[in-house]
């Protein structure tokens, strides 16, 4: 009888076992927007398209290349009451785009961050609810880099540094279009 | 009745319920009305004539003529949507062009938020809008790294200066579904290859990395069978020069973890908890056979790939052509923390185990064949960046446990000197400082001084084989590492060090190096 090596037998039935051919993403946009304000009721779409003068005075406070035509905001709002403001963001990792979200306050500092999705084979540990805790209560006026105020996690090191990078847009954003 | 409604603390809001601007978008919506218009206006018009002149009609016939007008009408207001649906596909939010669906005009405060149901509509699309169709599409992304060195390395006879192009490293990356990600990193090490005599070229061509992911969550992700790096240690998975400070890459991952170690293989990944992860693959293994073509069928020696001197440096599996020459797979697992009660630091453990490293038909140079031979591989990691300050601690410990000693090749092939004992084993310690150089440079700049001390005992005691065990002492090693890592951003460093290499031999060349290097990554 022929002999079959022992490794393919693990390896076909890990290839064989039934999976979905696609995953959904870790969040959705709306129920990111409950995780961030889960008193709000309502999220109003506030978008923003920027105008050029908008992204020279962003790029300007924020030191960062803005390379969105526009951010996607929604004002989080509980019996008309403002709460603060949700917004979606884009950076890459080290190849692919991690799509988060920032939550803040109307004061503009940080409440919350969460991972919409992340593609990358490597660094998926910045979804760490400790890692994202470290921007809480961030503000436009906040000093604060990767290893400087964000702990790095060595092997998404990149992941860590445009997340903190995109926050600091973000924190920019709202300095020149919502404040 | 204001034009825009007040939006009291925000700027250039879409003006989400008040009245609309008309916009050269919102005109060419506009188009199709009059046309509606007059269309309903004929047909109106047209059979009010009709049955005004035929005054014989029948209720019938006047019932299928209105049935027909609804028909019309119908079809006309389809076209509107379709018209309205254009444009707020082109330019508006989601939001906007229900309101106007609806037919409601203007003077809505915009702070009045819109349905929820309007907002699953925007984040149910999956379409980002202003262009970010990041997760809309495919998205190719090549990125690269590499790694060119020149400076001089001590040897017998004296110095030797000179300049390798190491490596040259692509990265392609292919976004084939939101889900499906292929990775792969084709390598030309050594300026790579030609076979003309004149270009002198020795290096190679390498697929190190060939892979499809299929994301599923955030605790199961599935990497298809293909090339992979092993998951152990931490340079082995991310060995790009900006991860490392001295010129070349840590002495552990020069041997006894034979990094770039990459094998035939699929994993799953993911995360366990909050700050645990994981990785577990199944690959082709190790093999004890240093050369290709697997064992020499006429019985002449053949070098052993786990050797007292270049430990497990030869002992990769190659990946081409099913010239794997043992059937036993191997396992690994990677856990990687990041534990919260310790801020700033990372670190991993990994394990490895194979049953069998003896290539098939394995012989001793007597003739005698060399049996089963498991190998178990432990690691352990940890890296400090010590929270708002430059310091930065990094340290980690290898060791190789050999089964069956006496399979083992080097300790059959003749050479008393090659013997490996039960274990390989190691443990380096690392100290660096980041010094931000913002103030004095360029922003940004940083410079990382640092230390590194690493010790190898790769000739434990255990021995059993036919040879002659005379271990020299050069088994034993140590290596002291000084240098500065230059990084004028995040993505380029400029580096160099002095290497003081020692081991026990009483009569080993001495092997410092004094070594600069470029290294990128992007």
């Amino acid at each position: 009888m022929t002999h079959i090596p022992r490794w393919i037998l693990p390896a076909a039935i890990s290839v064989t076992v039934p999976l979905p051919s696609y995953a959904e993403q870790y969040l959705t946009v709306s129920a990111a927007q409950k995780l961030c304000f889960p008193e709000c009721d309502q999220f109003a779409p506030v978008h923003v398209k920027f105008t050029p003068a908008q992204i020279k005075a962003i790029e300007a406070k924020s030191g960062q290349k803005q390379l969105l035509r526009g951010q996607e905001i929604w004002r989080a709002m509980q019996n008309g009451k403002l709460h603060g403001f949700f917004i979606v963001d884009y950076v890459i990792g080290k190849h692919l785009v991690i799509d988060y979200a920032v939550a803040l306050s109307p004061e503009g500092t940080v409440k919350q961050i969460e991972i919409l999705n992340y593609r990358e084979s490597y660094g998926g540990e910045i979804r760490n609810p400790d890692w994202r805790k470290q921007f809480v209560g961030k503000g436009p006026r906040s000093r604060f880099a990767l290893n400087e105020g964000i702990n790095n996690i060595s092997g998404a090191t990149l992941s860590c540094r445009h997340v903190t990078e995109g926050v600091h847009r973000i924190l920019a954003t709202y300095e020149v279009c919502l404040k | 009745m204001p034009w825009i409604a007040p939006q009291s603390g925000v700027k250039n809001w879409q003006p989400i319920g008040s009245r609309r601007h008309f916009d050269p978008i919102v005109l060419r919506a506009m188009k199709p009305l009059p046309a509606v218009f007059c269309a309903v206006t004929f047909a109106f018009t047209s059979s009010f004539a009709q049955s005004a002149n035929q005054e014989t009609i029948t209720n019938a016939e006047l019932l299928k003529q209105m049935k027909a007008l609804e028909a019309k009408v119908a079809t006309l207001e389809k076209r509107l949507a379709h018209y309205e649906e254009d444009e707020a596909r082109i330019e508006k939010p989601i939001a906007r062009s229900k309101e106007k669906i609806s037919g409601k005009q203007a003077s809505v405060a915009s702070e009045e938020p819109s349905a929820p149901s309007t907002v699953e509509t925007v984040s149910s699309s999956n379409k980002p809008l202003f262009g970010l169709g990041y997760r809309s599409h495919a998205v190719l992304s090549i990125g690269a790294y590499g790694e060119l060195k020149f400076g001089g390395q001590e040897a017998p006879g004296g110095w030797k200066d000179g300049f390798d192009a190491q490596r040259i490293v692509l990265l392609p990356t292919y976004q084939i579904t939101d889900n499906i990600i292929f990775n792969a990193e084709i390598e030309f090490e050594h300026g790579g290859i030609a076979d003309d005599a004149d270009d002198k070229l020795t290096g190679a061509v390498e697929l190190e990395q060939a892979y499809v992911d299929f994301l599923f969550n955030e605790h199961f992700n599935w990497r298809s069978p293909g090339v992979d790096v092993v998951p152990f240690g931490f340079i082995n998975l991310f060995h790009e020069p900006t991860q490392f400070y001295s010129v070349n890459r840590p002495e552990l991952d020069d041997g006894l973890i034979p990094t770039t170690w990459f094998e035939g293989s699929t994993s799953i990944y993911g995360k366990i908890i909050n700050n645990l992860n994981y990785q577990f693959q199944i690959n082709t293994g190790l093999e004890d056979i240093g050369q290709n073509g697997g064992v020499p069928d006429d019985g002449s020696p053949y070098e052993g790939g786990i050797t007292g001197t270049e430990a497990l440096g030869l002992a990769r599996t190659p990946i081409g052509d099913f010239n794997q020459t043992k059937n036993a797979p191997g396992f690994a697992l990677r856990l990687s923390y990041t534990p919260p009660f310790v801020p700033g630091l990372n670190g991993s453990s990994s394990v490895f185990f194979t049953p069998n490293v003896t290539p098939r038909g394995a012989y001793g140079d007597d003739g005698h064949s060399l049996g089963h031979n498991s190998v178990t591989m432990l690691d352990t990691e940890v890296r400090y960046r010590v929270p708002r300050t430059g310091f930065e601690f990094r340290g980690e410990v290898v060791d190789v446990i050999i089964c069956t000693p006496s399979n083992l090749r080097a300790n059959n092939d003749g050479d008393p000197e090659n013997n490996v004992g039960k274990n390989l084993w190691g443990f380096s310690l690392e100290a660096a400082y980041h010094i931000d150089l913002s103030d004095y440079v360029h922003n940004g700049w940083e410079l990382v001084p640092f230390y590194r001390y690493t010790y190898e005992n790769l000739q434990t005691g255990g021995f059993a084989g036919i040879d002659e065990n005379l271990p020299t002492g050069q088994g034993q090693r140590q290596f002291h590492t000084l240098g500065m890592a230059l990084f004028p951003t995040p993505q380029v460093v400029l580096k160099v060090d002095y290497q003081f290499a020692l081991d026990n031999a009483p009569d080993s060349p001495r092997a410092d190096h004094l070594l600069g290097a470029v290294g990128f990554f992007f």
